[in-house]
């Protein structure tokens, strides 16, 4: 059997049986809607900056592996680009051009990356570690900085609200989401370019703390997507649906493999650069729409629906991916 | 001093997370409306799954459940040293239901499996003592006993219900009694058993139990709130004395009378020297006891169990 496809069933499985559990709770009452906003936050304002910051600093960015991280940006930044084409033909809402965009490029890395790459290569491999690298720096990178300030935008767009440049400028820097990856990102680069000492205090403490939070992200993320899912008009689903699917597990990967294979990147390290970007669309990246004022409910139904869709493009990605 | 290392960490880490929340209720991210959803996450998910999980897979032998007796007892006299002692200071019913489960029940999930699984290793036999005293010994009796005292206590304060029955009642239909008896069901056929203990389920139980420590956190940050400093001042040296002092001295006390094992005793006096239970502060305020004087007490017993856990376990082992 291929190696994906029991951990990729799996943990789909279980992803859907929480999100069945919060339904039954919501119906229970033991949740209501307005508890959505406070899983939002929770998520964006709490356990996001955490695990931005720890995978920041315990992830060592090495010179071999820049090439595969800037054709994953490009790819990312690419097919945002043509997502927001796509959505100002159609003259699709702001809130749903927003989800769209961010959901088109940004996949579920950090939840479903580590235990397909773990279960294909192992734990210890050097795929894994460069799939973490590829995950912080290809996909988070862009996230965190340009996907923040799209949603944010796309966002405000919705609700009619015209803010000044500097002020929604300042608004973005001063995010709890951003601060936490430059700082992240400074303390990386003196631990580990300028051997600033005190890194294995850092190391022994401060990962902890952050493995505890990471643990726990994934439980408050579905629950937040468990939460954000109600009916969705079916007229409307489908064809964005189809879209994001396309331009997420088709257009990302191939775009990714394109770039690859132009400069010739070891075949390792394709591989797993165009494992990353076939994942299914990133749950998380769907709870920071939803929380920076896009279409939340969309996003939901969308990440439901390329989870779905991922149980057999991941698979035959795995297939046609060793015959490349 | 190696051994109380983890230990440490762990309640460093746990600080960290409570100031945390705290930080962020001070910025408006969370409000005193979003308690309540913590402590029916904790109450009404993370914890029953939890509780089922360990259940499910549990080996029960007949001289752990001795140890886990003496725990049993050890707490019960401990909640009725501080019933008597908050009977003598005329405390509320709120103040008292929060205090008698502040004094018996300790942090056994969050502190004291770190501690020992760091200490003797993840398949130790030592560890799966420590799971059966803390299940049996603290876990299980408190939420058959403890829950319905808190609660009973709580809607005296309240004056909502004046009957223990009704509160009986619901804490029988309650998820965490619906997964104690699923898990003692599920434990006692093998084929159900072993697949409880498979990866899929091991793994999908596991993100419940990772949930749990970050949802006690919440519901903890979210329930403080400034105190009058006097009152808790007795209150707090009352907890403490009991709680972080009498406990592992009747534990030791229990295990010696029985003849216990060295490796029975020492796991006892461990988990007995262990902080207040975050956890019986979330039920405290769930079921209308004094959830802020609860949580506030909590702190206090992790601060000062930084130095009396060493100090117990170089006196007593």
């Amino acid at each position: 059997m291929n190696p994906i496809v029991y951990p990729l069933f799996a943990f789909i499985g279980m992803f859907f049986l929480i999100i069945l559990i919060v339904q039954l709770l919501k119906r229970r009452g033991v949740f209501d809607d307005s508890h959505q906003q406070v899983f939002d936050r929770l998520v964006t304002e709490f356990a996001l900056p955490a695990i931005v910051f720890g995978l920041l600093t315990t992830t060592t960015l090495r010179a071999e592996w820049v090439l595969p991280v800037l054709i994953v940006i490009g790819a990312v930044l690419v097919t945002m680009l043509v997502a927001w084409g796509v959505c100002r033909v159609f003259k699709i809402t702001p809130a749903a051009t927003g989800t769209i965009v961010i959901l088109s490029a940004i996949g579920s890395t950090y939840t479903l990356g580590g235990p397909v790459l773990g279960a294909v290569f192992g734990l210890q491999s050097e795929q894994m570690a460069l799939g973490q690298v590829i995950g912080s720096f290809g996909f988070a990178l862009p996230f965190f900085t340009l996907g923040i300030l799209v949603v944010g935008y796309f966002g405000l767009a919705e609700k009619g609200e015209h803010r000044s440049l500097p002020a929604f400028l300042k608004n973005f820097f001063t995010s709890p989401i951003f601060l936490a990856f430059w700082l992240g990102l400074i303390v990386s680069i003196l631990f580990s370019t300028f051997h600033f000492p005190g890194a294995d205090i850092y190391r022994d403490m401060f990962s902890d703390f952050f493995e505890v939070i990471q643990h726990a992200v994934n439980l408050l993320v579905w629950i937040a997507i468990g939460l954000l899912l109600r009916p969705v008009r079916l007229r409307t689903l489908i064809p964005v649906i189809a879209l994001v699917s396309t331009m997420h597990l088709l257009i990302l990967p191939a775009l990714v493999f394109a770039g690859g294979y132009a400069v010739g990147l070891p075949v390792m390290q394709l591989y797993v650069a165009i494992l990353m970007a076939a994942l299914p669309c990133g749950a998380i990246a769907a709870v920071v729409a939803d929380r920076y004022g896009c279409d939340g409910k969309l996003a939901s139904a969308i990440v439901i629906s390329t989870y779905i869709l991922s149980l057999v493009t991941l698979p035959v990605f795995m297939i046609l991916i060793p015959g490349l | 001093m190696e051994e109380l290392y983890p230990l440490l960490k762990s309640v460093i880490i746990f600080f960290i997370l409570v100031v945390f929340i705290q930080l962020l209720k001070r910025q408006g991210v969370f409000n005193d409306s979003h308690q309540p959803v913590f402590n029916r996450l904790v109450t009404e998910l993370a914890l029953p799954v939890t509780i089922f999980s360990t259940l499910a897979v549990a080996n029960i032998h007949a001289d752990q459940l001795l140890s886990a007796a003496v725990m049993v007892s050890t707490i019960a006299a401990c909640c009725l040293i501080a019933y008597l002692a908050c009977r003598a200071m005329k405390l509320s019913y709120g103040k008292t239901g929060a205090l008698v489960m502040l004094a018996g029940i300790g942090s056994t999930s969050t502190m004291a499996y770190p501690l020992i699984r760091q200490t003797f290793g993840a398949n130790s036999e030592a560890l799966a003592l420590g799971l059966i005293i803390g299940e049996f010994g603290a876990c299980i009796p408190y939420f058959i006993i403890g829950v319905p005292i808190t609660a009973w206590f709580g809607s005296r304060e309240t004056n909502e219900a004046s009957k223990v029955w009704p509160v009986i009642r619901n804490f029988f239909v309650s998820p965490i009694f619906i997964a104690f008896i699923l898990g003692l069901v599920v434990s006692q056929i093998p084929a159900a058993s072993s697949l409880m203990a498979g990866d899929f389920f091991t793994t999908f139980f596991g993100y419940f139990a990772d949930g749990l420590e970050i949802l006690v956190a919440i519901s903890l940050g979210l329930m403080l709130r400034p105190i009058d400093l006097r009152p808790i001042l007795p209150l707090f040296l009352l907890i403490v004395g009991i709680k972080l002092f009498i406990n592992p001295v009747i534990a030791l006390f229990g295990a010696s009378a029985l003849g216990l094992s060295g490796l029975a005793t020492e796991i006892l006096v461990i988990e007995s020297a262990m902080p207040s239970g975050a956890i019986a502060a979330v039920v405290a305020g769930r079921y209308g006891c004094d959830g802020a004087l609860a949580s506030a007490l909590v702190i206090a017993t992790y601060i000062v169990s930084l130095v009396t856990i060493p100090i117990m376990i170089l006196l007593l082992l």
